[in-house]
């Protein structure tokens, strides 16, 4: 018997919400820092890093470590594996939710 | 950060990055330096203020990106705006400054002025009018901000008053309409950039 329902599965990588809302603001910007990031999503310090370590490790974002001055800025940029994956990615959950309704 | 999927709710949260170049009201003040310095060159004529206005349009921004990394990134992070490259805009901006200038002939026309030049440069105020609520038009679209609307209204409306009152005479009644929309955009820019230094303060480094 066939499936009625197409199967549902997203990117768990980007279905996360803290990964996805790190996603789509870097979507929305050239690119931006870690505290930039932080201030959008207001997580931790920790769970921010930890999040942006695993997009990293699947090259959704890059990361590039800067000095500004006498400090260290770590800037953000949204790959464009990132931004395919994102976009598949609502795509997918825009076409489950229509399904649904 | 709900577990639920919602598309506008991640839209919101793109724009709220988009417009975070917007909240510091620097902006305004950058408009606010080159609209007055251009007002002040345009009223006293060309020459020093000529060349003050100059320098502004052409180094201003610089300043802003400078003023920016010493007291805006330290507080809510650094950030490169996407750069709006879209077709859409620029047919925009050229289709709002053309408008102004066909706007500028209808009432030239209509009034029975065409022949009189006089009342072309009476209806000059109507062209900055329109051109500058064009650009702020267009900061509101990105920003979503209200007060760029108002600015927007305000100029198009100052622009319309400038020739409602103006006796055609000289082009000083664009100098009066330039300085008319720069006094608020200073007032508001500053206003809003002691909000955001008061509600912002230097977060720990990284």
């Amino acid at each position: 018997m066939s499936d009625p329902l197409p199967r549902i599965e997203p990117d768990r990588l980007v279905h996360e919400p803290a990964r996805l809302a790190i996603l789509v603001i870097l979507s929305a910007v050239e690119e931006a820092d870690f505290l930039f990031l932080l201030e959008q999503t207001g997580m931790t310090k920790g769970n921010l890093s930890s999040h942006t370590a695993r997009l990293e490790a699947a090259r959704y974002i890059e990361i590039e470590k800067t000095i500004v001055g006498k400090t260290t800025r770590t800037v953000y940029r949204l790959t464009d594996a990132g931004a395919h994956a994102l976009a598949l990615y609502r795509d997918h959950m825009t076409g489950v939710l229509e399904l649904l309704n | 950060m709900s577990d639920k999927f919602d598309d506008g709710a991640l839209d919101e949260m793109g724009l709220r990055a988009r417009a975070a170049g917007y909240r510091d009201g620097l902006l305004e003040l950058f408009a606010a330096g080159v609209l007055g310095s251009l007002a002040v060159s345009w009223l006293v004529g060309p020459g020093s203020a000529g060349i003050l206005a100059a320098m502004w349009v052409l180094y201003g921004w610089k300043l802003v990106d400078r003023i920016r990394e010493r007291i805006i990134y330290p507080r809510i992070g650094y950030y490169k705006e996407r750069a709006d490259d879209s077709k859409d805009s620029t047919r925009g901006m050229l289709a709002f400054i053309a408008g102004s200038f066909a706007l500028m002939a209808l009432v030239v026309i209509v009034t029975g002025g065409a022949t009189d030049a006089a009342e072309w440069r009476r209806a000059a105020p109507l062209v900055s009018g329109v051109t500058i609520a064009a650009g702020f038009r267009y900061a509101a679209v990105r920003s979503k901000m209200a007060r760029h609307n108002a600015i927007a209204a305000w100029s198009a409306v100052s622009g319309g008053l400038a020739w409602w009152v103006g006796t055609g005479e000289s082009y000083s009644y664009v100098g009066w309409h330039l300085l008319g929309v720069a006094i608020p955009l200073a007032i508001v820019g500053a206003w809003t950039l002691t909000n955001f230094l008061q509600h912002h303060p230097v977060a720990d480094g990284e």
